[in-house]
């Protein structure tokens, strides 16, 4: 095969087909990267999304399905589904307790209601808690606020002893006598010392020394988060305190949590305004059997801990509250059924209702799978329901209730999951145009290759090689630069994918000594040049210069930066919601585009070889 | 070779009434007007003729490199209808039956001696004569330069190399277009007695030169004037 053999010797002896190589090497690291970081953001979005709401949901809004724990039975019972739970999900009005002074403020939220153990068995909701520790900066502020509550109690506790050693820390005169110090202290009223404990509860490490154990035991007896570090985790996921009801919100429900450019959350005022310090009112406006609007329910309840989806349409306006407190604010609780001639004589119960129930797939069983399964149960449900039930309570059903849905999470979230999904097909459509850009490089490359070949083909077309060997050659020829260029951009755009957050980073913090790196070269390229200036070549003195003078903007740009400590973040973690950038290879997308790259290389070269061939030999012999 | 070293008198190749016009902007030059030439075989015929009288046309339509003008003539090897090939043949014909040297040599640059010599096989699918080739070159004094490239030989040297091209597929033609026009008499000379040496072991030549004293190496000399061949 001469082609082999000619179109190794062209590509060794030549520049050219290695610019060619290059190019569509750059083509394909190019839509490599921008897609495999789509794909990746998109894989973040969808799993955040999935991450609080299982795998299948079947809903009734608003009036919600009777008997749901029946329908949960029958669907656990099928081996398609792992798990489900009823969830209430409405709207209401959370009373915050913030800023300072009374005028607090209020904020819309969609509230869940949720049995904690089993969402968490649907949902993982538990891995998404945001505090598993109490934050050390909250610590003195946890401190100041049990000692507030307890201070008239631990006045009553202190002997003379520490009265004293209290009074000295509230004297900046070190030589001040012990016995004035304690003549004062007998001086003082109880209410002056409930003001003075008061006053230290801001400052745990002088109450640690002056109080005995017996005494620091009440305050850690009001506030245990204290003593067990992972108590907030622990209230967290039994959504409860001291067996109240609590309340868990969205990290970004709460203005007192700032995500910093690191992407790690800062609570404002130095932890003051860490939310499970307080407690809020939550309001809901239930619905009554009619459709109309019934009195406001409202609660006072602890704030237990925060959640982070990832989702930021989540984040801001979610929370969480045990099922049945929801259910209670709703009006979707058991209720006993009277006679509306005689409100005291009992005629049934109404059983209690969820809107939702969210049911999660069994490992290897995808939601659209699970989703008939799901719909069967609940056909199964209604039937059971109607044989064992009295006839006063009607099951919401397909096509009677036209609010009633089954749906897979994805058709569900599909409000927030299809913006980024149509984001990504616009990317890979738009840098699809990269190979034709590619393909016009290999078809303007090849077609100088061609004409500088022509006397080649009249040679080898006088010695008897048919039309067909001569498109052979630059068909291989392209080939050859095709898979070259696809493998080298594969390996190029991996290295970049797969250490995207260091250049991200570097690009955000740039190392010095790359700037006096790049700026030495640059000088000593720049200096080269200067003396080659004399001599007879010019290309060399304007490839250095050409080279230099980029290698110096940037030295001394990175320098500068250095020294200034500015960078250029793309990725803002404030903004996208992901700490890190997506770093993994799209290896479907990476092998498509490779395909594409040595495919459009082939076209590239299939133009001018077809000229190639078509060259009259006596012609081609005569060009010189 | 192919042919049978007794029968001298079969025509191995003949050109009939050749006529070849190029246009040149809006004016057709005829170069070839009905001329016409036989070739025996083992027989070294030279055609003289002054720059621009068709000479290499008339070579380039011989070795079916150049298609006559239609109703303008034919060519025959071995009593066969050359512009009857069809492409597979032609290609056949270039790269078995004849062998061409031009005065440019048209080796290719990016391949050794032994390669650029070589090449016919390889082009044809035949077998790759490395032997036949090196044995060639050896001949013809290039031993010692089967790995250089040809931008490393010289004048004569590159000659020597595109004849050994053209005879490695052992043709029964060979088609010299101006083998020494672009070499020192010397040089040019040496080429001379290579190709006296190759046709005295029964090589049919036709070769192409406007030098008097060069077409007087061959059996017969004819002449092209004004597009037709003239016997001299």
């Amino acid at each position: 095969m001469y082609q082999v053999l000619l179109t190794n010797r062209y590509l060794t002896s030549r520049v050219i087909p290695l610019l060619a190589v290059a190019a569509v090497a750059l083509c394909v690291a190019l839509v490599i990267v921008v897609v495999s970081v789509m794909t990746g953001f998109l894989d973040m979005v969808k799993s955040s999304g999935r991450t609080l709401m299982g795998d299948v949901v079947v809903g009734y809004p608003v009036s919600g399905i009777p008997y749901y724990d029946e329908l949960i039975d029958i669907i656990e019972s099928q081996p398609e589904a792992l798990a489900a739970t009823a969830v209430i999900d409405t709207w209401g009005i959370l009373r915050m307790p913030y800023p300072d002074g009374d005028a607090k403020e209020s904020k819309a939220v969609q509230v869940w209601g949720v049995e904690p153990g089993r969402f968490s068995a649907v949902t993982d909701f538990e891995d998404r808690l945001l505090w598993e520790r109490t934050p050390d900066e909250v610590r003195r502020w946890l401190y100041d606020d049990a000692v507030q509550q307890v201070a008239p109690q631990l006045t009553d506790m202190l002997d003379s002893k520490q009265k004293v050693e209290i009074m000295r820390e509230f004297v900046a005169d070190d030589s001040v006598t012990e016995e004035s110090l304690r003549l004062e202290a007998e001086s003082l009223s109880r209410s002056d010392w409930i003001r003075r404990i008061e006053t230290l509860g801001r400052f745990p490490a002088v109450l640690e020394h002056v109080l005995t154990g017996p005494q620091l035991a009440v305050i850690h007896e009001v506030e245990p988060r204290l003593l067990q570090d992972d108590l907030v985790l622990k209230e967290g996921e039994a959504m409860a305190r001291d067996g109240r009801p609590g309340i868990i919100t969205g990290v970004h429900v709460s203005q007192g949590n700032v995500r910093n450019s690191e992407g790690e959350y800062e609570i404002v005022r130095d932890g003051y305004w860490w939310l499970p310090r307080f407690e809020g009112v939550l309001t809901t406006i239930p619905i009554d059997t009619g459709g109309g609007l019934s009195e406001p329910e409202s609660i006072i309840l602890p704030f237990v801990n925060e959640f982070s989806s990832g989702i930021f349409l989540i984040d801001e306006s979610r929370i969480l509250v045990p099922l049945e407190t929801a259910q209670e604010l709703t009006h979707l609780d058991e209720a006993e059924l009277v006679d509306l001639d005689d409100p005291t004589r009992v005629v049934g119960v109404d059983p209690a209702r969820a809107t939702m129930v969210l049911v999660r797939a069994a490992e290897g069983v995808t939601p659209d799978t699970l989703l008939p399964v799901v719909r069967k149960s609940y056909e199964t449900f209604i039937a059971t329901m109607d044989r064992t039930h009295p006839d006063h309570v009607s099951i919401p059903r397909e096509g009677l209730n036209p609010g009633w849905y089954a749906q897979t999470w994805e058709q569900h979230q599909s409000g927030f999951i299809g913006p980024v999904e149509k984001e990504r097909e616009l990317m890979r459509v738009l840098f699809s145009i990269v190979y034709v850009v590619c393909a016009a490089l290999v078809l303007a490359i090849f077609w100088s290759i061609v004409h500088e070949k022509t006397r080649d083909i009249g040679i080898l077309r006088s010695i008897g090689a048919s039309r067909g060997g001569i498109v052979g050659i630059f068909l291989l020829y392209g080939l050859v630069v095709g898979i070259l260029g696809a493998v080298l951009g594969l390996g190029l755009g991996w290295l970049i994918v797969t250490n995207i957050n260091l250049i991200h980073d570097s690009m955000g913090n740039p190392p010095l000594a790359l700037g006096i790196v790049l700026l030495a070269l640059g000088v000593l390229l720049l200096g080269w040049a200067m003396l080659r200036m004399r001599g007879a070549a010019l290309l060399p003195v304007v490839l250095s210069v050409l080279v230099s003078i980029p290698l110096l903007a940037l030295g001394g740009f990175v320098l500068w930066a250095a020294l200034n400590d500015v960078g250029f973040i793309m990725w803002d973690p404030s903004v996208y919601y992901f700490t890190e950038i997506p770093s993994t290879v799209d290896w479907g997308s990476a092998m498509i585009t490779m395909a594409g790259a040595v495919i459009f290389s082939l076209v590239g070269a299939l133009i001018p070889a077809a000229k190639a061939a078509d060259t009259d030999p006596v012609n081609a012999l005569r060009y010189e | 070779m192919h042919f049978d070293m007794n029968d001298t008198n079969q025509n191995l190749i003949e050109g009939h009434d050749l006529c070849k016009t190029y246009r040149m902007g809006a004016v057709d030059v005829p170069v070839l007007r009905g001329a016409s030439i036989s070739v025996a075989a083992g027989e070294w015929v030279a055609i003289l003729g002054s720059s621009g009288s068709g000479k290499s046309t008339l070579l380039h339509l011989l070795g079916a490199l150049d298609h006559p003008d239609p109703d303008g003539g034919s060519v025959r090897f071995r009593g066969e209808d050359v512009n009857a090939f069809n492409q597979r043949r032609r290609n056949h014909y270039r790269n078995i039956d004849v062998g061409f040297v031009f005065q440019f040599y048209h080796l290719l640059p990016e391949l050794t001696v032994l390669e650029n010599t070589t090449l016919p096989g390889l082009v044809g699918n035949g077998p790759v004569q490395h032997d036949r080739a090196a044995e060639l070159l050896d001949t013809f004094g290039l031993g010692h330069r089967l790995e250089h490239r040809p931008r490393e030989l010289s004048g004569g040297e590159r000659q020597r190399t595109a004849i050994a091209r053209a005879l490695v597929s052992k043709p029964d033609v060979l088609l010299a277009d101006e083998p020494t026009g672009n070499l020192d008499e010397d040089t040019g000379a040496g080429i001379l007695d290579l190709l006296a040496a190759e046709h005295a072991r029964g090589l049919s030549i036709v070769m192409v030169t406007h030098d008097r004293s060069i077409a007087d190496r061959a059996d017969r000399v004819v002449e092209l004037h004004s597009g037709v061949v003239v016997e001299s």
